[in-house]
């Protein structure tokens, strides 16, 4: 009976754990945002995610998409551009992006072939992007008859990190990857486009190695490009020359940094950004995110779990607790991760930063709740617990 | 038995129609410029150009080839031959078949234990110090002696000349107090293999791996003279100025890399 009883008590100190854990959570969290010489940690955190260790270190490459071709426009003319997307629409490709704005208006001349160029194909899709206050489109002159066109935001909540993008927005409108997966066929019917309402994680698959890429000169002195056919092509800026990686203009921080972590240079171009998303809309290989409740739900679990462990390791020696907690700490870290990386690898994002830091606050808690137990009881306050 | 033979006729040619459009084929990735396929001899390859199953394709010393399947396999090809559809598809470049777990728990210990050391970070940049001139480099040679010249330097009067098999990794490293150094054909380290570098350096043991080395690759005449078809109508012009075969020569080699 004594021994069902103290049982029963263990459970129920691990309980009362796992609560002084989550407070003492609750103030270090709340020490971090409002104490601004912190700031920095914050944001250092902020562009921080353990499942970009899968992206940067550890997926395998896939293989080369050869229904996605991109078009470097370096720092070609509008006289070049109309050329190549001529060359490229003479090989029927199921859609052709422009991942290009074209604000003003320049020579008379060059700037009617390329509207008339645009104009010339129902399958073309233009690009524009909302600020704060407006939304800035291609001058009014290259206004296609055709509606395809889609925002290039790739606004992030809380990180410079392009993890995720907004398929399409309050107003109904498709983000510029989601309408080419439109126009060629990629996605179906109104049911599913309100499906990608809200933030959607991207599922890169590589960077500009991993898509069959030309210049505009390549095309121009080919004069055909017979893996256009059926294919997707976007047209964007790739580096002068390709892959430059000295070349940041239109580059972003992706999870496919090799440094992801710490100081680092962009390293994707957008337009391979847009590929990327493209890519998953073609193989249907999309991410499903852990709601945020399921996510706390599993923190306060493991908490719990990770209390009621250490304090029956206590309860059995001191000594062995204080030997083997870093031992253990090191271990469920080690084995969050892996978990994590095993369901990315799944095409399920599960953030286990939160559930990481509670169950190994838990660990480092469970000294500083014996402490406060035993003068408790000492003082006569409260007597339903295992610690003496 | 007039409409069935109609009803054949048409049910074979559907088919006939679905094979033909069915047929796989390889997707160019990358080339080097110069390779040709027996479907379009007068054509070089270049990027997004099909090769399909009846093409035969071919390649010279030095040439590289990349090739994507539907499904998006990569195939890549740098040794010199002529090869049918089904060669080309034996050359595939095999994936990495190691499991997350593996990598992982590799990534873990490496950075444990620091394996892959520290980074090294200059704040400066490489200008002008390559003493090298002849052959330059990405150069194609042709010859049973290879001449290496290099710009001399007043404050030195003692050169070090390396010469690496990129194949092999081999070096050689010789002494010098001249401006040129000739080396032939029969040479061991020129024995195996066609894609060299070759550096000059005033100290005598320089840290090889902060060096630009400037390669050149072997080839043999046949490919040389494949090589100069394309310039044919610029050579025809520089005949018409009164240049020599001499002359005409060394300036292929000066400004394109195509050395005899």
């Amino acid at each position: 009976m004594r021994n069902r009883l103290k049982f029963g008590l263990i459970w129920l100190d691990a309980v009362w754990c796992t609560l002084f854990t989550l407070i003492i959570a609750g103030l270090f969290y709340l020490l971090f945002v409002n104490i601004t010489f912190l700031d920095p940690f914050e944001k250092a955190f902020e562009d921080f995610s353990f499942t970009d260790l899968y992206y940067s270190k550890l997926k395998s490459k896939e293989g080369i998409s050869p229904n996605i071709v991109l078009v470097n426009v370096e720092h070609e003319d509008r006289f070049a551009i109309a050329q190549a997307i001529a060359i490229i629409s003479r090989e029927n490709p199921k859609a052709i992006g422009l991942d290009l704005l074209f604000k003003d208006l320049k020579i008379p001349f060059t700037d009617s072939i390329l509207k008339a160029e645009i104009n010339k194909h129902h399958n073309l899709v233009t690009a524009y992007y909302h600020t704060d206050s407006a939304t800035v489109r291609n001058h009014s002159f290259f206004k296609s008859e055709n509606k395809n066109s889609g925002y290039i935001n790739f606004d992030q909540e809380e990180s410079n990190v392009i993890r995720d993008f907004e398929g399409v927005d309050k107003e109904g409108n498709l983000a510029f990857a989601v309408q080419l997966a439109k126009v060629s066929g990629f996605v179906g019917n109104a049911k599913k486009l309100s499906m990608l309402e809200g933030r959607i994680p991207i599922n890169y698959t590589g960077n500009n190695q991993q898509f069959l890429t030309v210049t505009i000169s390549e095309l121009i002195d080919q004069q055909e490009f017979s893996a256009a056919k059926e294919a997707v092509v976007i047209f964007g800026y790739l580096g002068t020359p390709t892959g430059n990686i000295n070349d940041i203009e239109d580059k972003h921080f992706t999870p496919l940094n090799p440094k992801f972590a710490g100081r680092s240079v962009p390293d994707m171009y957008g337009v391979v950004i847009h590929a990327n998303i493209l890519k998953m809309f073609m193989n249907k290989n999309f991410i499903t995110k852990t709601p945020k409740s399921v996510v706390w739900i599993l923190a306060v679990l493991f908490c719990y779990f990770s209390c009621l462990i250490s304090l029956k390791l206590e309860q059995k020696s001191e000594f062995l607790f204080d030997l083997l907690k870093k031992l253990l700490v090191f271990i469920v870290a080690v084995l969050f991760l892996y978990m994590a990386l095993l369901l990315i690898k799944s095409n399920i994002h599960l953030d286990v930063s939160v559930i990481l830091i509670l169950t190994l606050l838990g660990v480092e808690m469970v000294e500083f709740y014996i402490y406060l137990m035993r003068y408790l009881k000492s003082n006569g306050i409260w007597k339903h617990t295992v610690i003496h | 038995m007039e409409t069935y033979r109609n009803t054949l006729i048409v049910v074979f040619i559907a088919l006939s129609i679905h094979w033909v459009s069915a047929q796989e084929t390889l997707c160019v990735f990358k080339t080097s410029p110069n390779i040709f396929r027996s479907s379009s001899p007068a054509k070089a390859l270049g990027k997004g150009a099909l090769i399909q199953t009846a093409d035969v394709v071919t390649l010279k010393t030095g040439d590289m080839l990349s090739l994507i399947d539907k499904n998006g396999s990569l195939y890549k090809i740098e040794t010199s031959g002529k090869y049918t559809y089904k060669q080309l598809t034996d050359h595939k470049v095999e994936e990495d078949k190691s499991s997350l777990t593996s990598k992982y728990f590799k990534y873990l210990w490496e950075e444990m234990t620091h394996a892959s050391g520290s980074e090294t970070i200059i704040g400066g940049v490489f200008r002008g110090e390559n003493l090298m001139k002849f052959p330059i480099d990405s150069a194609l040679v042709v010859s049973s002696k290879i001449k290496f010249t290099w710009e001399t330097d007043s404050a030195f009067d003692t050169y070090y000349f390396f010469l690496r098999n990129v194949e092999t990794q081999e070096l050689l490293k010789l002494e010098t107090n001249g401006s040129e150094l000739g080396l032939f054909k029969g040479n061991p380290i020129l024995d195996q293999g066609t894609l060299f570098e070759w550096y000059v350096d005033t100290e005598a043991f320089p840290n090889l791996d902060n060096k630009t080395f400037s390669s050149f690759t072997l080839i043999d005449r046949a490919t040389y003279e494949s090589k100069k078809e394309p310039f044919r109508p610029f050579i025809n012009d520089l005949k018409a100025t009164g240049l020599s075969e001499q002359e005409i020569e060394l300036i292929l080699c000066e400004a394109y890399g195509l050395c005899k």
